[in-house]
């Protein structure tokens, strides 16, 4: 694998959130995710992306980088709603419309994490790239 | 890549006694298009639709914001005695649904003929 990929990479929250997912989803490849994991991981960002747009006004950020184990994308936001306990949302069911947006980011990643400073709040989202006992993953062809 | 709602058959076309209407999703529902979702589906509750098909053969993508959607629509029509049937998901969105809880909520079928022959009147 080359080892550019390693770089982190940084990326502004817009209104188009197909074009962070091109960009999480192609960073993330080059780290090594592949297949449903890889999937998984953009449909959370993007989840993330959209609670920024819809609860924070829109403006906050996107980071991420990664090492030979694990995936990592943070999603910032300026307004500092989000604490930590509301990693912990249910799954709301399906006669409420909306706010299952962290409850599937949990279903999605290994890790979700939500920390808070005086900057903001942050969604902390970790992959892993060979999950224990998974097996040896599928990769692209060669 | 963008999103395009198509209305394939309004409420006269049929063969039915009641207002099925069909519409056909390309490309990737989301925050950012949702909202023309919304506007197709107002357009079609105006239009006295009970039975509603969402053909999503071509949608790569649905996030949450999306399926937010789909759950109204069930709401709206299930006040009309009515119903929404998805036809052709694949398997990525399939798995949003299955992850995000809703998948039962759904009748789905493999094309939208298949969810159209489904649909008795009641």
């Amino acid at each position: 694998m080359d080892r550019e990929g390693h770089a982190p990479a940084q990326w502004p929250i817009t209104d188009d959130l197909s074009m962070l997912r091109g960009q999480v989803n192609d960073y993330a490849a080059r780290a090594g995710l592949a297949g449903v994991r890889l999937q998984d991981l953009v449909l959370a960002v993007n989840e993330a992306a959209a609670n920024v747009l819809d609860h924070a006004h829109g403006e906050g950020h996107v980071e991420a980088w990664h090492d030979d184990g694990s995936v990592t994308v943070e999603v910032h936001d300026r307004l500092g709603r989000l604490v930590p306990a509301h990693a912990d949302a249910g799954n709301p069911g399906v006669t409420t419309l909306r706010g299952r947006g962290l409850w599937l980011m949990r279903q999605l990643c290994d890790e979700v994490r939500i920390t808070r400073n005086a900057d903001g709040s942050a969604v902390l989202l970790r992959q892993a790239i060979e999950p224990a006992g998974a097996g040896r993953p599928l990769g692209p062809a060669t | 890549m963008n999103f395009t709602v198509r209305v394939d058959g309004g409420s006269a076309d049929g063969l039915l006694p009641f207002p099925v209407r069909t519409l056909v999703l390309t490309g990737e529902l989301d925050h950012g298009s949702a909202p023309h979702l919304r506007k197709a589906l107002e357009a079609a509750y105006a239009d006295q639709c009970r039975h509603l098909i969402i053909d999503v053969t071509g949608l790569a993508f649905c996030d949450s914001t999306g399926i937010s959607v789909f759950l109204a629509a069930r709401q709206t029509l299930a006040q009309r005695d009515g119903s929404v049937a998805l036809a052709g998901l694949n398997a990525r969105v399939q798995r949003t649904f299955r992850l995000t809880g809703v998948a039962d909520a759904f009748a789905t079928y493999s094309t939208a003929d298949e969810a159209r022959a489904a649909i008795t009147p009641s």
